[in-house]
């Protein structure tokens, strides 16, 4: 049996959130903790740190490329794996968040249903 | 009567005749003036200047004569041209080679006649000054000097008046090239072997701020720094070269560059026409956010949207009666080929702007058919086709982006697969030859229809509206294809099959040979 993973999931479509988390219940691989802007995510991630981050790219007041800058700078968080949730799918505009430092980056729209596999997928890789 | 034979260089002869650009031309007062002086001077009631060409004599000046042409088979000059000297003929009636000529039994009952062949400085004899009279009579030595003199004056005049006539035409045709190079928008500069401007039109001066004086004589690299530090020899490798302007104020600005060579007096010269971009970069760049804004505009809700649908289709499927059921697959499978199409937009427009580059390497066509044909199987299968790899070489090189590439597969075996009857089969095969490796797609589908070839490689082109909901696809598969192909200096097309159906087929150069291709353009 796998460890459990907390993962942090940040966007701020209140839409999408809803879909993701619907996804993921009942998964027992994931413990998910969803939060709706970068500042949140970011006291959130203190307070207990996530294995795993999902994050959304652009939000508005701080987005995804600040808040991933924000989290790296937290010790524990230095070598968790970050996957980017981005609309932007252009190749430059992918491999800037690949120099960023990104683990991967899952281009919306994304299968929901897959997202759980996809994630652990990624974890173990 | 004689008919005169025609000079052994009488192909030359005539072209030198015509290049003189006097036949048919009005009667002028200086040529006139020599006829008059002839007339007076040797006391004859005819004097001619008569050009031979292919089938007549034509008079450039006539006094005395109401014609202004005859028969070249009748011509008396033409006799005199093909003996190449003063031809004198004192008594027509007594020479076996007039005797019954019309002009000498009938009007103007010429009897004695004396022609000066008008011989150019090229050494051609295109006729004659020639003197008539009714009556026989000879011509004294005075007489036959006079006659040579006013023959020279002639051949002076209409060789005067043909560089004159050239000198028209030269100024004329640099007239006209000058209004094109004043009139285009395009800054064209020339440019010599040691790196020189030698030239410059006025939106070249407009371009780069500096009059057309301040041009001549200044280095390349003062106003294209980059192009200027090229090799002279590697200059036009590249059809268009994306480089930066230097204006006289040390602004800087984004150019293209189209560079041809060309010789000047026998001096190698490049012709660099240049063109702003400046604009239409901006115009691309704020095309290309506009399609990255609205691309990320349709795909958030559409996140939602798809996400929604496949959670409630997952989770719920058994709560929900069957024909709701089947009205959220249709909402799902829709909002999968709104995803195509965004996707598919976001190709053409990444291909159809310059500046994306493509990621060129060698591959080898024939493995990389094996690969897509493989990569297709399973939607193949899904539709009861077989793909079937019928001819290939060995190994056929090209130089190509694979991802592109695949993507020119992708699209051809899914059409090829979708009109093809559930049973059949779909196959491919590769020609290769020196210079160019062809791939063809056959399918067994029912053809396309003479009313839809010429828009078939359009966007949103499908054969009727109902195939989009039949077929699937977005319509810009063949769009993005020939997108692809273009980029890669290739063709494509397509034919009927023998026995019904399609073949789409595509032709890249071989690796060989775009080399030699871009090595040629350099020389």
């Amino acid at each position: 049996m796998t460890d459990l993973i907390n993962l942090l999931y940040v966007d701020d479509d209140e839409d999408i959130s809803s879909i993701v988390e619907l996804a993921f219940d009942g998964d027992e691989r994931f413990h998910l903790t969803i939060c709706l802007s970068g500042q949140e995510a970011l006291v959130v991630a203190r307070k207990a740190p996530p294995d795993m981050v999902l994050l959304d790219v652009m939000m508005p007041d701080m987005d995804g490329r600040t808040t991933y800058r924000e989290l790296r700078a937290i010790p524990s968080l230095t070598d968790i794996p970050v996957i980017f949730l981005t609309a932007k799918v252009q190749p430059a505009e992918l491999q800037e968040l690949f120099q960023l430092g990104a683990t991967d980056v899952i281009a919306k729209p994304f299968e929901a249903l897959s997202l759980p596999d996809r994630l652990l997928a990624i974890k173990r890789r | 009567m004689l008919k005169p034979a025609k000079p052994a260089n009488e192909a030359d002869r005539l072209a030198a005749l015509y290049a003189l650009g006097v036949l048919d031309t009005s009667p002028e007062e200086r040529i006139d003036r020599i006829t008059r002086l002839a007339r007076g001077s040797l006391d004859v009631p005819i004097a001619l200047v008569s050009l031979v060409d292919e089938n007549r004599q034509w008079f450039k000046s006539r006094q005395g004569l109401d014609i202004s042409e005859t028969p070249r088979d009748l011509s008396f000059c033409a006799h005199a041209i093909l003996q190449g000297d003063l031809l004198i003929v004192p008594d027509a009636l007594q020479d076996s080679r007039f005797h019954d000529n019309p002009y000498v039994i009938g009007d103007p009952h010429i009897r004695f006649y004396a022609g000066m062949p008008i011989t150019l400085s090229s050494g051609f004899t295109v006729g004659t000054l020639c003197i008539m009279d009714r009556r026989p009579r000879h011509l004294d030595h005075q007489q036959v000097s006079i006659l040579y003199d006013l023959g020279r004056c002639v051949i002076g005049e209409l060789e005067n008046q043909s560089t004159l006539s050239y000198l028209r035409t030269i100024r004329d045709q640099e007239q006209q090239l000058r209004a094109v190079l004043n009139g285009v928008s395009e800054a064209i500069i020339l440019v010599t072997d040691t790196d020189m401007i030698q030239a410059a039109n006025p939106a070249a001066s407009n371009l780069f701020g500096l009059d057309a004086g301040q041009f001549i004589g200044r280095q390349v690299t003062s106003v294209l720094p980059a192009v200027g530090k090229l090799h002279w020899q590697s200059r036009t490798r590249a059809e268009r070269q994306h480089t930066r302007g230097l204006a006289a104020d040390g602004s800087e600005f984004d150019v293209e560059v189209s560079i041809q060579r060309s010789t000047v007096n026998e001096h190698p010269m490049q012709v660099m026409v240049i063109q702003d971009i400046t604009e239409r970069l901006k115009v691309e760049r704020m095309k290309a956010e506009f399609v990255s804004t609205v691309s990320h505009e349709l795909r958030t809700p559409l996140t939602s949207i798809r996400g929604a649908l496949d959670l409630v289709l997952d989770r719920f499927h058994g709560q929900m009666p069957e024909k709701a059921v089947m009205m959220l697959h249709t909402a799902k499978r829709n909002s999968e080929r709104l995803t195509l199409l965004i996707n598919d937009i976001l190709n053409l427009e990444k291909l159809e702007t310059s500046s994306t580059p493509l990621d060129m390497e060698e591959l080898d066509i024939v493995t990389l058919t094996e690969q897509a044909i493989s990569a297709n199987e399973s939607y193949a299968h899904k539709y009861q086709i077989r793909l079937v790899l019928q001819d290939a070489p060995l190994l056929a090189w090209v130089h190509g982006d694979e991802h592109r590439l695949f993507q020119v597969y992708a699209n051809l075996l899914s059409n090829a697969i979708k009109y093809s009857p559930a049973g059949g089969s779909v196959e491919i095969s590769i020609d290769s030859d020196v210079d160019r490796v062809t791939v063809s797609v056959r399918d067994h589908g029912p053809g396309i229809s003479d009313a839809f070839r010429d828009k078939i490689f359009q966007r949103f082109a499908q054969a009727d509206s109902s195939d989009t909901r039949k077929r699937g696809g977005t319509g810009l598969g063949l769009s993005i294809t020939r997108s692809i192909i273009e980029r890669h200096h290739g063709t494509i097309g397509f034919r009927p099959a023998e026995g019904g159906g399609t073949v789409f087929h595509f032709s890249l150069p071989v690796k060989n040979l775009l080399e030699k291709v871009q090595h040629d353009r350099s020389d």
